[in-house]
């Protein structure tokens, strides 16, 4: 199995387990996962992502055969472009991760378009993290709303030649970019949060289609298990289930 | 076996939710204590429904309890605004069923509001568990929904009432601080999304004795609400207490009274 969608670090709101490379790397054992597509979650909140992202490069690059870097870039922070660039050359990136509501632009913003347009550029798999949690247990002085569906689908459309992953978006956040999108050849979702109703990963095959679902935990904020089980129960084909736990991630990312 | 505390007959747009979590409860060999919301013909899901209303939804849960007998345990809803109708309803609904049977309480008001206290007079004489909603939530309450502040004024004051903490508070860190130290209170996993350490900080501050687990299905997937409990670091014998054994203690408490409850 392939984890689409993962952390690494402390979240400053609530004790987490699996935080370390460490912790990670032996829950992705227990459960049977071979590779995961990390980021760091410090980085939702680091105002200098190049400090998040070099942590993330030390403790990832030593066990490069099972975890892919996602390095996060707020294009709103002065100096991105240079850092994104000490990405590319220092850590081999090929994967970028966007905080659209937690770094505060609008995806159709200038900076939203001129971090996409770097995408488009360095030919990267763009990790759009529309949200992290319920929001209705956020802190209540950091109150983020879920990046809203439509700039989700107004970006994948006027990106057609870039690939998204749209990350922990629940079932109507999915099935609403699905319908609002103009072109979806290049999106696809991963399940951390979908978690419903029941039957979702059956209605999600028969809309957007089992070529376009991944597995995705986003631990450490939520059980894995949730993830990892709902593919288990779900009255899916083998076929399927391969796509979304393995062949979809190894196509989308490059994993061999 | 698993003994799910919190299940509706419909939560949301899809009418065919209920039929295929009957089938996942066959397979996993899960009972499913239901309560409906809303009446069977879908006509919404009022926060304050009419007496007419909780006629019509209560016929629907009785509907599918004597369907699947098996399968259904009945949880009655009651709007507490309605007063003397509340307990006449649950009084013809506890006259007309036999087996095990509970209480639904959901946002029409809060419930430390007095008015509930003649239900849950009622509800300790047929030892019926009350599932009431709670939800704690940054981005604002419903006017009638109940925190979990509230539910710990209702549970001090009934003691010889069994509550089932719905969704745990919602946030699940305000309602575990809020059910400390109170016997009588059993934490709802039901709804919400599968958080990293929820049930192993409720069973820090509550003991296993004290949760039950709920799905809050349709809405939620049964298994993305198991994850919950087989992703927590616990015992066997602690996994077992959540999973059904708290719940059967509470319903076994009935089975004197009703007789014919299995």
């Amino acid at each position: 199995m392939i984890d689409a969608n993962a952390y690494l670090g402390n979240w400053p709101f609530r004790k987490l387990r699996y935080t370390t490379h460490i912790a990670l790397l032996d829950k992705m054992d227990a459960l049977g996962i071979e590779k995961a597509v990390v980021s760091s979650l410090e980085n939702v909140f680091y105002k200098d992502q190049l400090a998040g992202n070099r942590r993330l490069h030390s403790e990832v690059h030593p066990h490069a055969d099972r975890l892919l870097p996602a390095f996060t870039i707020n294009p709103t922070f002065p100096g991105w472009e240079e850092d994104l660039d000490v990405c590319v050359q220092e850590f081999g990136m090929r994967v970028i991760r966007l905080h659209p509501n937690y770094h505060q632009y609008g995806l159709d913003s200038a900076a939203g378009s001129a971090v996409l347009d770097a995408a488009r550029a360095h030919n990267f798999v763009v990790i759009l993290a529309t949200g992290l949690e319920d929001t209705r247990h956020h802190h209540p002085l950091v109150k983020v709303p879920d990046v809203p569906a439509e700039q989700v689908a107004a970006a994948v459309s006027a990106y057609a030649d870039v690939q998204f992953l749209v990350a922990a978006a629940n079932f109507s956040g999915v099935s609403a970019v699905w319908t609002e999108a103009a072109h979806t050849a290049n999106v696809h979702f991963e399940i951390s949060r979908v978690q419903g109703p029941v039957g979702d990963i059956e209605k999600l095959c028969g809309t957007v289609g089992a070529d376009r679902v991944l597995l995705g935990t986003n631990l450490p904020l939520h059980v894995p298990e949730a993830a990892t089980l709902a593919i288990e129960h779900a009255k899916i084909t083998a076929a399927e289930r391969r796509m979304i736990v393995q062949e979809n991630a190894t196509r989308l990312f490059g994993l061999g | 076996m698993i003994i799910d505390v919190h299940v509706h007959t419909r939560l949301g747009p899809d009418p065919h939710g209920f039929a295929y979590l009957l089938d996942q409860a066959a397979e996993l060999d899960v009972t499913l204590c239901v309560n409906s919301l809303s009446p069977k013909d879908g006509t919404g899901m009022p926060e304050s429904p009419t007496e007419d209303e909780i006629r019509r939804c209560n016929d629907w849960t009785a509907e599918l309890a004597a369907a699947h007998p098996e399968r259904i345990i009945p949880m009655w809803y009651l709007n507490p605004a309605h007063e003397d109708f509340a307990c006449r309803e649950l009084e013809e609904r506890l006259a007309a069923h036999a087996g095990l049977q509970g209480v639904k309480l959901w946002v029409a008001v809060r419930c430390n509001d007095p008015r509930l206290d003649p239900i849950m007079r009622l509800c300790a004489e047929h030892k019926l568990p009350v599932l009431q909603h709670t939800w704690f939530k940054v981005t604002g309450n419903l006017p009638g929904e109940s925190t979990p502040m509230d539910l710990r004024e209702l549970a001090l004051r009934h003691p010889d009432v069994s509550f089932f903490w719905g969704h745990c508070g919602g946030d699940y860190e305000y309602g575990a601080k809020c059910a400390r130290g109170l016997p009588n209170v059993y934490m709802d996993l039901g709804g919400g999304e599968a958080m990293n350490g929820y049930v192993d900080l409720l069973v820090e501050h509550e003991t296993a004795d004290h949760i039950v687990f709920g799905s809050d299905a349709p809405g939620r997937s049964l298994i993305s609400q198991l994850a919950k409990v087989y992703g927590a670091d616990l015992s066997d014998e602690e996994r077992e207490k959540i999973l059904h054994r708290n719940a059967q203690a509470l319903f076994d408490q009935q089975k004197p009274a009703n007789g014919a409850a299995s």
